[in-house]
């Protein structure tokens, strides 16, 4: 426990670091304290500090234990947390959230999602090279694009099949005509 | 020969799987400008179509021409998130969906990756750092020479070409 307790002073007294170069943060006293909980911590610092210190805690890197504290408080709410954390741009830590999330409230359908749309990109096999025309389709652009100014335009190997201001009438054309396998459908602008 | 090379106990091997054409500053509706703009085919819809390079991006997002489709055999199971664009905020929800580069030497890249799929999403597809910095890319503007009006990129999967 001891070693916990030291491990844990020194990783508070690094962030306490970082925080007091932003200003006039007194965190020594926080750090002196025995703190057990995630929302203790974010008291005891709340306390000391002389300006508004949200961010700066948003922006620390919590232990799993911190986390499993936090899932914990959260309860139910968990998945507040993790979108929260996506919606500020930090996949990471909310992957991290989640594993103290798994830990601590087990499994659940709305757990499995998240796990599912924050992991890594998965490569899949590779295929053969299957790009037809594309330098016919990149010359037919060069010198066409400009008189289909806002309109969705469908190009096989440098021939336009289609094009309609309206992207699900121009699909409805390529269908009608058997065009729609193996065009490149894109919007045009100026 | 749109291959690059790695020495690698002392032999040369491919260090990219594909490469295919860029198209460079290509002009897409509502103003918006394409840097680098890659061709990309959406499999599950037979969709293929183009779609913004962009590393600072955090997330990738589907174009509204893929939603048209998508949005008539994906029900949204996740829940509703809003993310800040530089058209604004709006409402969506992230799954999971297979995307191809496709290549015009070597191999399509095949990948199974995230987007962010909105209704209020009027641009191009975005491919986001959450999936570029899984596998390999490097950029030739100049490709095949100085005078070249494309450019190329070369890609891969980390490790295994």
């Amino acid at each position: 426990m001891n070693d916990f307790l030291m491990q844990e002073k020194q990783r508070l007294h690094n962030q306490s670091e970082a925080i007091k170069k932003r200003g006039t943060f007194l965190v020594d006293e926080a750090i002196r304290r025995t703190i057990s909980s995630h929302a203790e911590m974010v008291e005891a610092i709340k306390k000391e500090a002389t300006f508004p210190v949200d961010d700066a805690i948003n922006s620390m890197m919590f232990s799993h234990n911190d986390l499993c504290q936090r899932a914990l408080e959260l309860g139910n709410n968990w998945s507040e947390e993790v979108k929260r954390l996506v919606e500020s741009y930090r996949p990471h830590e909310a992957k991290q959230f989640l594993d103290a999330v798994s830990q601590t409230l087990g499994p659940s359908d709305k757990l499995a999602y998240w796990q599912r749309v924050l992991a890594k990109t998965k490569v899949l096999p590779s295929t053969p090279a299957s790009s037809v025309g594309n330098f016919a389709n990149a010359a037919w652009l060069r010198h066409h694009a400009r008189q289909y100014q806002d309109q969705w335009i469908a190009l096989r190997e440098g021939v336009l099949l289609g094009a309609h201001k309206n992207h699900r009438e121009l699909s409805q054309q390529l269908r009608d005509s058997g065009t729609e396998a193996g065009a490149m459908v894109i919007k045009l602008g100026g | 020969m749109a291959y690059l090379y790695e020495k690698e106990n002392n032999h040369w091997v491919n260090w990219n799987g594909g490469s295919n054409l860029i198209y460079p500053f290509y002009k897409y509706a509502h103003g918006e400008t394409l840097i680098i703009g890659i061709e990309c085919h959406f499999p599950q819809w037979s969709k293929i179509g183009m779609a913004l390079l962009d590393t600072g991006a955090q997330y990738s997002v589907v174009g509204e021409e893929v939603y048209a489709v998508l949005s008539q055999t994906v029900q949204p199971t996740g829940e509703v998130i809003k993310m800040s664009t530089r058209r604004g905020l709006i409402k969506g929800f992230l799954e999971r969906i297979d995307i191809r580069l496709v290549a015009d030497v070597g191999e399509d890249l095949n990948l199974e990756t995230t987007f962010f799929i909105s209704e209020e999403w009027t641009g191009p597809t975005v491919l986001g750092f959450s999936t570029l910095s899984q596998m390999r890319m490097a950029l030739d503007p100049f490709y095949p020479n100085p005078a070249s009006e494309s450019g190329r990129i070369f890609f891969g999967s980390v490790g295994s070409n």
